[in-house]
């Protein structure tokens, strides 16, 4: 095959796919709204222009499937079928195989589906009335016309004669032409043609774009060293006017670093409709499965995460909706008799906070039985009969999330919400984001993942402990201190340090890694990093604080992150490799489990 | 033989296709070949001047190729323009509204270089501009 041809298979592949998404969540519309007809020629539209284009490169499948959803979508149209819950439904399965039809191409497998179930399920519509498994009628029935679209055979051999005709006609038809267009219509007309070519975007293969990240991130990390060397050569060789123009030079280097990061970042940037797109399907074919009527709300779907965020974010979303309306949202009649509403809600919102994404999944359901979770963790020794007690109700939620709290039997009385939460933390934690989840009985649950905006390159905090040097990510510091040793009061067992009238429990970092604190103990003077992850505050003690440098986050093989609390490593100014600490899981590790109690 | 020196208008909202027919043109010589989006766009960029074939699909957003096709017509200065609509056999029905909209011939897509030399070849019968040394 020559390069050109590869060139416009995989051009298609993503134009099909980009086009499939963007009709996907019309049909729930469709279905919501009934008959529209700018939504039914829109869908109509992507069907006709993937049969074209299938048609020109030779996927007899995609074309077999786009004709019979074409025509259906232009009877649909035209009004000459009314459409039904069960036509929406092969429809939709049209979309599901269009879309594994294209990921054949484009993993070049040569994989074939067995449409045939689905296209007689289509011919059915289209030389019937109505699928076999019809359900209930959207709109009132009206008479379908019982005329089918025209075969492709037939109408291959028609048309030679045709041709013939315009070439006496057309002659006529100009002569008789009306009036020019008048001179606002021409206006109009280029002002749209300016306003398409201001948008004009270019189409970039992501390797290239990950190569210039890539590349962005080891000149951050020269930067860093170059930074440090300059600033070493100030101190002994401040005389010296090269030394002077160094340090220009550094700093004008520094904020084109910045600056270029930032730019590189925004490459990468894509609205999360790419992943909220999936949802009102979703959520409309699991409801009328379990014969829930839910209403999904969608808000801040242009928000604009990275697209590794996008790519890794749509399964723990999944999941956790999927449980909403699995174990979260009751039946209707049961709703009426807690006196809700009988249609459930399920809200999914995205917005920037900070340095962070947040993405939000409420419901209205019934929310997660908090001394459930209580007495499971206890029963499997997760936590002891004492910290239960201390427990505040919102921190005894979260042990949801922990990997040994399982899952099956407690499903049912959990409102099975501990089913594999542990994997959507898992997931959220290798985009170095974190879940949490508050939930009120009967009022529903919501889950808030925060995400860092950028993946590659964070803001940090350098510290030491013991011996070692260690970074933390900066987003979740608020800020630093130091404090007197007197000033961390001992309150049954726990170390804890008043902050402007706030109380807040204070952990040694060295106690918590393990590693042996450096000279602490004779220090008057304490280091103290108050932390704030998933709306916990906290303080932590380190024996030195360094400053703040940006690194790059460079994972490490066959660590895990989980396990040890360590994000990954960077290489600093300096040169020295450090890791780098997860807050997110020291934090969970301290207030879970039995962690360490004294600073 | 065509003269290969005019300038063609490619007109479709589907990115591929423009490149497919573009490819096409360009297997039977055509070297000087814009694009457009939709029919609107296309109108726009007619206007500057200076094009000597039109290859637009039907089914476009914004503006249809039919209405594409009416307002050429319609314009003084762009009415002999020749005008060759691409369609899908759906729209087979719609051909005759195409035709005495004074379309100069029309190809179903999906069609082969061949296909669209011979088309061209009935245009350019009746229009010489298109014609080798026309």
């Amino acid at each position: 095959m020559s390069d050109e041809m590869e060139e416009i298979i995989s051009e298609f592949v993503t134009e099909a796919e980009e086009t499939l998404e963007k009709i996907d969540p019309m049909f729930v519309d469709l279905e919501t709204r009934g008959y529209d007809k700018d939504i039914l020629n829109e869908i109509f539209r992507g069907m006709h222009t993937l049969k074209g284009a299938a048609g020109f490169l030779g996927f007899q499948p995609i074309i077999d499937v786009a004709h019979r959803a074409e025509s259906i979508m232009k009877r649909l149209r035209d009004g000459d079928m009314t459409l039904t819950s069960g036509i929406m439904d092969v429809i939709l399965k049209c979309v599901d195989m269009l879309r594994l039809l294209i990921s054949h191409i484009s993993a070049k497998d040569n994989v074939e589906e067995n449409l045939s179930p689905l296209l007689s399920a289509l011919d059915a519509v289209i030389n019937s009335q109505e699928p076999a498994d019809t359900e209930i009628d959207l709109k009132k029935e009206t008479g379908i016309s019982s005329e089918t679209a025209s075969q492709p055979e037939e109408v291959k051999e028609i048309a030679p004669e045709i041709v013939g005709l315009p070439l006496q006609t057309a002659g006529a038809a100009a002569a008789s032409a009306s009036p020019l267009p008048s001179a606002a219509t021409e206006e109009l007309v280029q002002q749209v043609s300016k306003e398409k070519e201001v948008v004009s975007t270019l189409r970039v293969d992501v390797t290239r774009i990950d190569k210039v990240m890539d590349l962005a991130g080891e000149i951050v990390l020269a930067r860093n060293r170059i930074i440090n060397l300059a600033t070493k050569l100030e101190m002994t060789h401040s005389d010296d006017p090269n030394v002077e123009s160094l340090l220009e030079t550094t700093s004008f280097l520094d904020r084109v670093t910045s600056d270029l990061q930032l730019a590189v970042m925004k490459i990468r940037m894509q609205p999360i409709q790419k992943v909220f797109s999936r949802f009102p399907r979703m959520v409309r074919d699991l409801s009328r499965s379990l014969g829930k009527d839910i209403n999904l709300e969608i808000f801040g779907e242009d928000t604009e995460v990275d697209k590794s965020v996008n790519e890794n974010i749509g399964d723990p979303l999944i999941h956790i909706i999927r449980n909403s309306i699995d174990h979260g949202i009751e039946h209707a009649d049961e709703r009426i008799a807690k006196g809700k509403h009988g249609k459930g809600r399920i809200i999914i919102s995205a917005y920037q906070k900070g340095t962070q994404i947040v993405i939000e999944v409420s419901d209205d359901g019934k929310g997660i039985d908090v001394e459930a979770v209580k007495r499971k963790a206890l029963a499997q020794g997760i936590i002891t009969e004492e910290e239960v007690q201390k427990m505040p109700d919102e921190t005894a939620i979260n042990l949801i999330f922990l990997p040994g709290f399982s899952t099956k039997d407690v499903s049912t009385e959990l409102s099975g919400r501990g089913v594999g939460m542990d994997v959507v933390k898992t997931n959220v934690g290798k985009l170095n984001g974190y879940v949490e989840v508050v939930s009120v009985k009967d009022e529903g649950s919501t889950f808030r993942i925060s995400l860092p905006l950028t993946l590659a390159i964070i803001q940090s905090m350098m510290v030491r402990i013991g011996s070692e040097y260690y970074a933390l990510p900066q987003s979740m510091i608020e800020e630093t201190l130091r404090v007197r040793r007197s000033d961390i009061k001992d309150v049954a067992g726990q170390n804890v340090l008043t902050i402007r009238g706030k109380v807040l429990p204070v952990f040694s970092m060295s106690e918590t890694l393990g590693v042996r604190s450096g000279s602490s103990k004779v220090q008057e003077n304490r280091y103290v990093l108050v932390a704030s992850v998933a709306d916990r505050r906290f303080c932590i003690t380190v024996d030195e604080l360094l400053g703040q440098e940006e690194i790059v986050i460079k994972t490490i093989s066959g660590v895990d992150s989980e396990e040890c609390g360590i994000l990954g490593a960077t290489i600093t100014g300096d040169g020295k490799v450090v890791l780098i600490l997860d807050l997110a899981v020291m934090a969970r590790r301290i207030f879970t489990s039995k962690a360490v109690r004294k600073a | 033989m065509f003269n290969l020196k005019i300038k063609v208008l490619v007109v479709d909202d589907f990115p591929t296709m423009r490149r497919i027919v573009k490819n096409l043109l360009k297997q039977l010589g055509f070297e000087n070949i814009d694009e457009a989006e939709d029919g609107s766009q296309a109108l726009a960029k007619l206007k500057t001047g200076g094009y000597g074939l039109v290859v637009s699909d039907w089914n476009m957003p914004v503006m249809e190729g039919i209405d594409l096709l009416k307002h050429v017509r319609e314009d003084e200065t762009l009415k002999a323009i020749p005008f060759l609509m691409v369609t899908a056999e759906a729209e087979k029905d719609k051909v005759i509204t195409a035709i005495k909209a004074g379309v100069d011939n029309y190809v179903v897509k999906p069609f082969t270089a061949e296909v669209l030399k011979e088309k061209l070849e009935k245009i350019a019968d009746k229009k010489p501009s298109l014609k080798a040394g026309g």
